[in-house]
């Protein structure tokens, strides 16, 4: 196994590559009882088109997140939650739009938990009776997502963001994208991309790394998954415009909401990979929007907000930021923010204190169980290698990188969704 | 973990020392009795101790203060556990053995006594401005539980079951408490809290237990000795039958709550066989009863919530679901409680639902949030530990949760339906 020393915390990640290709991480705690395991498939809602052997499928929308479900279904009538409650541990799977994630949560038998995660995952057993009658409950689970306002309001502000993506669809599908789901669907999705070699499975906690290397190797030594055909994600590249720059919804708030994204076409930014430009975005916009602006100051006593809130995502061809802000006045924070977002500063004071914060916080990392486990898994979707040196990053990063960037973002599109009460 | 309690005449601090994390967190708790007319009032109180203090004397520069900590996290709040209302001062900090600076640890304590002792008041009035602000916030908080159906339609229902009930109160209080609250009334609720609350310091973290105490006697000085006796346990009157309340809304998914009165409960009933009677019930996921009934053999919903109120000695069920199923959802509830009366689960279930709850506690042991919450029961209230508990699960039998399960008696269903056009 392969030792990652992580610089400056005194910890170490074990990496392990089967010959099937599937890569196994572990981290060793035992200062806690507690043990995650994860099990990640690179397959995710926005994944609908593509292409294997010079043939091409489509599925629904929603298909990633409809097979996480179904994939609990064992044969003889039980389920995977079963196995593990027997266990005392605790089973659960999420969908996002590039990754469908199972995990398990026990604080002994690890043997066991481990072996069963990768039966139920990498073993199919769907049956047209399992597809219909886990419709319905779907179909009320994206009802629910659709019963809150803040979620059409995202639906709606991603719809006008995204002109080629799929990110502009919910991972759900809508109800009526998920009736139409087939078990011929789930099958294809499954045969395609279910391949040790498209997983990640990272084991976190209270264990001993090559015990858990020994106990992978031994439930895979007599299993072939045959060969991995790496299906092509059939795709358009995302322009930088967008769909509709301003949208209005009538909804059950009680007071009106912004929501306001900026899509920054990363071509110009390409001088700092997607890691420094995480960090470097994250500080600017700190700096300009967060709690110690100014500007979040002065809108929030001038009472024009009541609270503002930004996310900045670093997309394959974007940077997208993010507002969320509760105001009266929509049109004149929209105006405010925008103006803003044309003249931001980075001052070298604030940066520095900023830095400072993060460097700070990277001796907070490697004591949970699952926050590293989490780290872990994001380090290797994003950058496909565990992150070694935060620190050194952090470190390296002065003012004038800020400024430099300030430079680069100065085209970009913006579209923005005003919630307001029903009337 | 070794913990320690230090008397201080008119406080106490109680230090629960660990090596386990690297942060260190603080509560200073305030405890009065809950009163309608104080919950309110306090929140405000709690918001406004948060917002600024005479050192700094704004949000903005409360926030560049704790970035300097080296990002610090404080949080100032009310809350409501069954008769107590408590007003909480917490921080967050990074371990000092970390940090090169030697006094950070008094700035950290400074800190949070200034947050308690000097607020922003000159003559007698907290500022204008920081109250118009946190006035606004409140109401905001108010209007956002009408946002959320489950929040709404979980509030309404304990105002079905009894608006004069404790366990019905908003911590936050109605839009009309909020603003009725002026200046002059929030400075003398100041002064009765310094005055009259009981007071306790907790802290969990591996810090050196005699200074942590030493400087907290230096900057938190007071002489008001209180020890406010409270029932924290809420005592809901029992109803003959269920009490059905339906009402419209606009949201597009209709929302099912019913409540339950725990009639009696003994003290391991509390501490302990009421949370495995729930796992088997309803809170243990997709093998529980109404999970198995609700969901996965009639396809009702996606999720359903069994919910243990319990200070308020209350059961409360509720699920999101279409408002043609409701009736039948509701027959599976009371199909899935009579089951645990009658006895019909079996062992395996029961020693399921032991393995489970192990897990749980073993992960909290992992959590200072909960190491904290636990110790702050154990001396409030006398509750186990979390190793009294491990240890009693064991000793738990299918008799006492049938014995358990029949002190579960109906009390209120509420229907909050969906917009009529939507189901069109």
């Amino acid at each position: 196994m392969k030792e990652i020393k992580i610089k400056g915390v005194n910890e170490v990640v074990y990496e392990h590559t089967l010959k099937n290709g599937l890569k196994v991480y572990i981290w060793k705690y035992n200062l806690s009882e507690e043990i995650n395991i994860s099990l990640t498939v690179k397959y995710g809602s926005i994944h609908t088109h593509f292409k294997v052997d010079n043939s091409e499928y489509s599925v629904p929308n929603g298909t990633a997140h409809f097979l996480e479900h179904i994939k609990f279904n064992e044969a003889n009538n039980v389920t995977a939650h079963d196995y593990f409650y027997k266990l005392g541990s605790y089973v659960n799977a999420y969908t996002t739009y590039d990754h469908t994630t199972y995990e398990v949560m026990c604080s002994n038998q690890v043997k066991d938990n481990l072996e069963h995660l990768l039966y139920f995952v990498l073993n199919p057993y769907f049956t047209k009776g399992l597809i219909q009658k886990e419709k319905p409950i779907i179909v009320e689970e994206a009802k629910m997502t659709l019963n809150n306002p803040y979620n059409i309001g995202y639906n709606a502000l991603q719809n006008n963001l995204y002109i080629e993506s799929n990110k502009r669809f919910l991972v759900t599908g809508m109800p009526e994208e998920i009736r139409k789901i087939t078990i011929e669907d789930v099958t294809n999705v499954f045969n395609n991309y279910y391949h040790p070699k498209n997983m990640v499975l990272i084991v976190t906690g209270n264990v001993n790394p090559y015990e858990v290397e020994k106990i992978v190797n031994e439930y895979f030594s007599d299993k072939d998954f045959g060969k991995y055909h790496n299906p092509q994600i059939i795709s358009n590249k995302e322009p930088n415009d967008v769909v509709k720059k301003h949208d209005e919804i009538s909804t059950v708030v009680t007071k009106e909401k912004l929501l306001k994204s900026f899509k920054i076409p990363k071509k110009n930014l390409k001088v700092y990979s997607d890691l420094y430009l995480r960090v470097l975005f994250t500080i600017v916009m700190d700096i300009n929007f967060g709690s110690t602006s100014l500007f979040k100051e002065e809108i929030i006593t001038n009472k024009l907000v009541d609270d503002i809130y930004y996310l900045v995502n670093v997309e394959d061809d974007h940077v997208i930021i993010t507002f969320e802000v509760s105001s009266s006045y929509p049109n004149e924070i929209s105006n405010k923010i925008e103006e803003k977002m044309g003249h931001l500063e980075c001052d070298e004071d604030e940066f520095v204190r900023k830095n400072r914060v993060l460097i700070a916080s990277t001796i907070l990392d490697y004591e949970d169980a699952v926050d590293v486990n989490n780290d872990i898994r994001a380090s290797i979707l994003k950058y496909n290698k565990v992150i070694d040196n935060m620190r050194d990053v952090f470190t390296k990063l002065t003012c004038e990188d800020g400024k430099k960037i300030i430079k680069l973002i100065k085209k970009y599109q913006s579209v923005e969704v005003v919630l307001k009460p029903n009337k | 973990m070794e913990h320690q309690k230090y008397d201080c005449k008119s406080y106490n601090i109680h230090v629960v020392k660990t090596n386990r994390f690297k942060t260190t967190k603080i509560e200073a708790i305030f405890r009065l009795p809950v009163e309608k007319d104080n919950l309110a009032i306090y929140s405000f109180l709690a918001e406004m101790l948060g917002y600024s203090t005479k050192k700094y004397p704004s949000k903005r520069s409360i926030a560049i203060k704790l970035e300097n900590m080296y990002n610090a996290y404080r949080h100032v709040y009310a809350n409501k556990v069954g008769n107590c209302l408590n007003l909480v001062f917490a921080m967050d900090f990074i371990n000092p053995e970390f940090i090169e600076e030697k006094n950070y640890l008094e700035e950290i304590i400074t800190f949070l006594c200034e947050m308690i002792t000097k607020p922003n008041i000159s003559s007698q009035e907290f500022d204008i401005n920081d109250f118009e602000l946190v006035k606004n916030n409140i109401l905001l908080d108010i209007d956002s539980i009408e946002e959320n159906a489950e929040k709404k339609a979980i509030n309404n229902a304990l105002k079905s079951m009894d608006s004069k009930s404790v366990s019905s109160y908003n911590i936050l209080g109605t839009k009309d408490d909020a603003n009725k609250i002026t200046m002059s009334k929030l400075y003398d609720c100041y002064l009765y809290l310094i005055n009259n609350a009981t007071i306790d310091f907790f802290i969990v973290g591996n810090t050196n237990t005699d200074n942590i105490v030493k400087l907290i006697k230096k900057h938190f000085v007071n002489h008001r000795i209180r020890n406010n006796k409270i029932d924290y346990y809420i005592d809901n009157k029992l109803k003959k039958h269920f009490e059905l309340t339906k009402e419209e809304s606009s949201f597009t998914q209709s929302q099912l709550v019913m409540i339950y009165n725990l009639d009696n409960l003994t003290k391991d009933e509390k501490e302990i066989t009421f949370h495995l009677l729930n796992y088997i019930l309803g809170s243990g996921g997709l093998t529980s009863k109404l999970y198995r009934y609700i969901r996965e053999e009639n396809n009702y919903c996606y999720c359903v919530s069994s919910m243990y109120f319990k200070y308020d000695n209350l059961l409360c069920i509720a699920s999101s679901l279409s408002i043609e199923n409701i009736d039948n959802a509701i027959k599976l509830v009371k199909k899935a409680i009579k089951e645990m009366q009658k006895g019909e689960f079996s062992e395996e279930e029961l020693n399921d639902a032991k393995r489970s709850l192990l897990l749980s506690l073993n992960v909290n042991k992992n959590n200072p949030n909960a190491v904290l919450a636990n110790y702050e029961f154990e001396y409030f209230l006398g509750n186990y530990s979390i190793e009294k508990k491990i240890e009693l699960l064991e000793t738990i039998t299918k008799e006492d949760i049938v014995k358990l399960a029949k002190k579960i008696k109906e009390n209120t269903i509420y229907v909050l339906s969906e917009a009529t056009n939507e189901r069109n």
